[in-house]
């Protein structure tokens, strides 16, 4: 038979390569480029290889190069202006204007405010300004040479006219999406010579489905947010990259970025192979959401702190009426696989061995413990079964003293809870085993070995996303949606201190970040999620009982889990 | 009382009964329309009380204003009506052209031809999507209208339909119209496209429907936004909502109206090709 | 065929069979593209295990096998036959119950047909999402409904034993008024005269019904059997936006469980075969229902 397999092999290659063949070939455009060129401690810089002479060279002040504006300015063709009365430089080059004020470490793009690491300063009577700032902001790439200490700059006016466009396929709605947007626009101004392109999707399924619909059709986004067990499934296809020639290039991270962001953060953008196919984008855990003014009636002065006390008090809080129906819960909870991962874990059960083949709760007195928990209060009905953001209205609307949901959500709850009540947040309980909280929320992934995008394309895509999780930016997204910042020097960052002194109670979910596990990065997991949340729903539904329900759900997922 | 006094009676109350049971079943069937109406005019706290008020307290129309901002519906509504109509129109030219092939031209391996083409109304959509897939990806076709629409344009429905009034027209015509001298595509356009109105319009609002209502096709053949048919964009809608039902009730009504006003004004035809012609007994 | 033919009538024979195939060219080669040939590739596809993309793994009959093995596939088969078991009798007896009663003589019948009709051309995604919101367990019309003449709430689609009965139910609701133009023009074709005479006879309304229209509308009646069948076993739409094919997998049929195999899973090759399974299910059922309704149908 292995004749008709080598025809049909043969066959169906043909078949791909002839849907292969649909390439886009991205236009080769002949650029009018600029190059200069300026070495630390010369008093000379190049223009296109013609040597320049600089009354003052350039040097570098807290660890970024400064060079005379007036030569930089002139060499890319922008027009430099001087405010004697507060001391700003203002460069207008096409519709994009930099105002730098000396010594100050703030500078204005286009409108928008950008820190700056070193101000423009004035050195024996000549303006010198970071080249780096000026030349990203202007749409210029820049480079650094450590051996000859030697900048580099690279512009063409085309670059401002044909920007490099980054689809970035996204599914952040309402406020968070309002966020994103806000950001993204900062972005693109002050990076004229690129262009992220949102494109939202209707929600983390749609996303999913529809990502993969596009790799399949060999038309993929440039960048998408993915959870680390889908990157596990995109892997496997031609055109996911990883991020590690970006880190370590020339607009790469320096191991005092490396060692800025969270390790759990940092770690989970690893797939189980070790490579690094992901940044850290949007990253969540579950807290804690619950009415104070229904505690304070009940009697219970503060959130429960283990799984014990959250039973206990489900029980206080609930009330039925004389007909018998409930018209109080304790809870609301829809059947969620990240709480139940970190419910296990608490109790000190494991779901999957290290190696990610092998299932561990199958016949776990931990596991049993913890599902059993949840198990009883659906029964007794002092937590309510619902679906979608059922819980959530329920704690909205009275019916309900506690729900479990992402630290995210605060501002979805805030609207559901409006003057009605005093909302409390607080960590998640802990197990007996200690606390333990998914740390779940998607990182963003990069679609860099696909045809269609030139380098420009790429390298600005790199651009957006080291914008995007540096100090400040994580800074300003963790203060308008509740997100955690990945960087640790965010939280001493102004805007982030504000916002938690405002409402101190947002930091129940950072205060879980120590206490976060991930869960598995593999493909396998994508299939034994849905195994896990539908033998769950028939647990919590009382239709199988625990002990049985978790050896269903162990064969199941042991079934998909090597994948 | 008389026989007669009795069965008028009886057939009187009969028809209370009958006018009380098909009233009933009408409201039934209506009821959730009316609903749609009403919760599109409820503001969003009130729909989501115990127990549902029939009737809006303080009726709003600030949900259409936020639902049609909330999305690009122009954009929507324009590429669907363009796929429809594009569809629509090929569908009834290559149809008839084929139709008319098979019941008016004697040509070898008709009869074989015939049943081939009847024999793919066995093989369901789902079998063919992901292969479809592949074909669309390999023509290059993969996000864009080409491939939204060229796979619908013919309609076996419609072939067998036009067949059939084809079928019925007498053999003299076609002899009249060759001694005449004209030409068999003349025939066609001039004198069997015209007596096949009703065929046509029916098989036209058939089309246009298929294209207006579809979802799974376009759902796996486009992705970007701008190329979103309005079933698609609804479902996106929904996914984006939530639970803010009174928005999403008065999405579903202002994408609805285009197709209600649609069949306004063919309703008679469409049901009239429905019941009448195709099908014998 | 005479094939003592003349010049004359060759050239004729010659033209008619350019004029035929060039007629039937555009639709038979839009058909041929789309619906034909996806037929065959997609057995070249369910012997694959692939990604699309890349990874491509020859596995033979692997496919068949995992899914004849499959209790997911198996369930979906099931479920898709319970919603057909479900929906189709029933949407053919109300539908005909409506029928009946509007062809008894009541006025405004075109009125009352067209509000029957109306669910059946209105987009099911709008639909779909207002059904969504009637079937809320927690404020939706349906419990409310139910609460009011002391009936218990039911979960409806957030539960795994009511979400497939509420499908139905959604689903009978929108295909009803397509079955009632059907049997509304059957029955307008029963010649009157038989009915009469069955009158004179003294023969009751039922056995009138039972003796004489049941038999005269079979066509008609078997006609929308065939079309329900088959639309239920396609159905798609309603389980995307209403469940997703939950609650757990209530309501993955086999339609959607393709889906899903293919556009969340990425195992193309396994979508392929489980296509395949499905039409194989599909015309077997189409071959029983000749079989079982050969001569109860009657041509007259």
């Amino acid at each position: 038979m292995s004749h008709a397999r080598a025809f049909l092999s043969v066959v169906l290659v043909l078949l791909i390569a002839l849907t292969s063949a649909v390439v886009t070939v991205p236009g080769v455009r002949a650029e009018a480029l600029t190059t200069i060129e300026v070495i630390i401690g010369k008093n000379t810089g190049t223009v296109n290889g013609k040597s320049v002479t600089l009354e003052q060279g350039a040097l570098i002040t807290n660890g970024r190069t400064l060079v005379p504006l007036r030569f930089i300015a002139e060499a890319m063709g922008a027009t430099v202006g001087w405010d004697a009365a507060t001391k700003t430089a203002n460069l207008t080059l096409a519709d994009n204007q930099i105002a730098l004020a000396i010594g100050k470490t703030v500078a204005k793009v286009n409108g928008y405010d950008v820190i700056l690491d070193a101000p423009a300063a004035i050195v024996n009577g000549k303006t010198l300004v970071p080249v780096r700032f000026v030349a990203e902001s202007m749409g210029a790439t820049t480079a650094w040479d450590a051996a000859s200490k030697k900048v580099t700059v690279q512009f063409s006016m085309s670059w401002l006219t044909d920007k490099a466009i980054v689809p970035f396929w996204e599914a952040m709605g309402a406020a968070l999406g309002q966020s994103l947007t806000g950001l993204t626009k900062e972005f693109n101004a002050t990076h004229p010579s690129m262009e992220v392109q949102l494109v939202q999707m209707a929600n983390y399924n749609t996303l999913q489905t529809k990502t993969i619909g596009a790799i399949a059709a060999k038309d993929p986004p440039l960048i998408a947010q993915a959870y680390e067990n889908w990157a596990a499934q995109y892997a496997t296809g031609f055109y996911l990259s990883t991020f590690d020639s970006y880190i370590n290039g020339p607009n790469g991270l320096t191991k005092t970025d490396i060692a800025d962001f969270f390790p759990k953060m940092w770690d989970s953008a690893k797939l189980a192979d070790g490579k690094r196919y992901m940044m850290p984008f949007n990253k969540s855990n579950v807290v804690l959401y619950y009415n104070k003014d229904m505690f304070n009636a009940a009697g219970i002065t503060h959130a429960p702190t283990t799984w014990a006390e959250f039973a206990e008090d489900c029980e206080k809080l609930n009330k039925t009426n004389d007909k018998g129906e409930q018209t109080q819960w304790g809870a609301s909870h829809t059947p969620s696989v990240d709480v139940w991962y970190g419910l296990v874990h608490s109790f000190g059960g494991r779901v999957l061995s290290d190696t990610y083949d092998n299932v561990l709760f199958g016949n776990n007195n931990a596991a049993k413990a913890a599902t059993q928990l949840f198990a009883d209060l659906y029964t007794k009905k002092y937590m309510h079964y619902t679906t979608a953001y059922g819980d959530q209205s329920d704690l909205g609307n009275g019916k309900a003293g506690m729900y479990m949901g992402s630290v995210v959500g605060r501002s979805y709850v805030e609207a559901a809870v409006g003057n009605k009540f005093e909302l409390g947040e607080a960590p998640l309980p802990a197990g007996p085993n200690g606390a333990a909280v998914s740390l779940y929320g998607t990182n963003i992934v990069m679609f860099g070995n696909a045809p269609k995008y030139t380098q420009r394309q790429k390298d600005a895509a790199w651009a957006y996303i080291k914008w995007f999780t540096s100090s400040h930016t994580q800074a300003v997204w963790a203060a308008q949606t509740g997100y955690l910042p990945a960087r640790q020097s965010s939280l001493q960052d102004p805007v982030l201190v504000a916002a938690y002194a405002a409402k101190p109670e947002t930091r129940a979910g950072l205060e879980q970040l120590g206490s976060s596990i991930l869960q598995p990065p593999t493909s396998g997991w994508n299939d034994a999620r849905s195994k896990i949340s539908s033998n769950l729903q028939a647990i919590y539904l009382g239709k199988v009982s625990v002990a049985d329900g978790l050896k269903n759900m162990a064969r199941d997922v042991q079934a998909v889990i090597r994948k | 009382m008389t026989s007669m006094r009795r069965s008028v009676i009886l057939s009187r109350i009969n028809r209370v009964f009958l006018y009380l049971a098909i009233a009933a079943l009408f409201i039934v069937v209506v009821f959730p329309f009316y609903w749609m109406i009403v919760t599109s005019l409820q503001p969003q706290d009130a729909v989501m009380n115990v127990p549902p008020q029939l009737w809006p307290e303080h009726p709003t129309f600030q949900n259409y204003i936020e639902a049609w901002h909330a999305a690009p519906w122009t954009r929507y509504f324009a590429n669907t009506a363009f796929v429809a109509v594009a569809s629509t129109f090929l569908s009834l030219m290559t149809s008839s052209l084929a139709a008319f092939a098979f019941a008016c031209i004697d040509f070898r391996g008709r009869e074989a031809l015939f049943n081939v083409v009847l024999s793919v109304m066995m093989i369901p959509t789902a079998t063919t999507l992901i292969p479809n897939f592949l074909i669309i990806r390999t023509l290059g076709w993969y996000d864009k209208f080409l491939a939204l629409i060229v796979p619908f344009s013919t309609s076996v429905f419609g072939i067998f339909l036009l067949r059939q009034y084809f079928l019925s027209m007498p053999k003299e015509l076609w002899e009249a119209a060759q001694i005449d001298g004209a030409s068999r595509f003349r025939y066609f356009r001039s004198i069997a496209l015209p007596l096949a109105k009703p065929a046509i319009v029916t098989i036209a609002i058939n089309s246009f429907l298929g294209a207006w209502t579809s979802f799974l096709w376009p759902t796996v053949m486009t992705q970007s936004p701008d190329k979103q048919l309005i079933e698609v964009a609804l479902n996106s809608f929904l996914g984006e909502k939530g639970q803010q039902w009174s928005q999403l009730a008065a999405a579903s009504v202002f994408t609805t109206i285009p197709i209600m006003v649609l069949f306004f004004f063919v309703q008679r035809q469409f049901i009239e090709g429905i019941g009448g012609g195709g099908i014998k007994g | 065929m005479d094939n003592k033919r003349t010049p004359a009538q060759r050239k004729q024979a010659v033209r008619n069979n350019v004029a035929g195939w060039l007629f039937t060219l555009p639709s038979v080669t839009v058909l041929f593209v789309f619906t034909f040939l996806p037929a065959f590739i997609v057995i070249l596809l369910s012997l694959f295990d692939t990604n699309l993309v890349g990874q491509a793994d020859f596995v033979g009959l692997g496919n068949f096998r995992q899914m004849l093995m499959s209790g997911d596939f198996w369930g979906s088969i099931l479920r898709t036959l319970y919603f057909t078991v479900g929906s189709v009798p029933l949407a053919v007896a109300i539908s005909l119950l409506i029928a009946v009663l509007l062809n008894a003589g009541i006025r405004g019948r075109a009125f009352w047909r067209i509000g029957f009709f109306i669910p059946y051309i209105t987009p099911l995604v709008a639909t779909s999402i207002i059904w969504l919101y009637i079937f809320n367990p927690d404020y939706g019309l349906l419990n409310a409904a139910l609460k009011l003449v002391h009936l218990p709430a039911s979960r409806w689609l957030t539960d795994t034993a009511s979400a497939m009965p509420a499908m139905i139910l959604y689903s009978t609701w929108h295909d009803v008024g397509f079955a009632v133009i059907i049997f509304m023009a059957a029955l307008s074709r029963v010649p009157t005269e038989l009915l009469e005479a069955a009158q004179i006879d003294g023969a009751s309304g039922w056995r009138t019904f039972w003796h004489i229209t049941w038999p005269m509308i079979s066509p008609s009646t078997y006609f929308v059997v065939i079309i329900n069948t088959i639309g239920a076993f396609k159905m798609f739409t309603q389980v995307a936006v209403l469940t997703q094919g939950g609650p757990v997998d209530a309501t993955t049929t086999t339609g959607y469980y393709l889906y899903e195999q293919a556009f969340g899973q990425m195992h193309f090759g396994y979508a392929g075969a489980v296509s395949i399974g499905l039409f194989a299910i599909i015309f077997l059922l189409t071959m029983l229902q000749r079989r079982l309704t050969g001569n109860k149908v009657f041509y007259g």
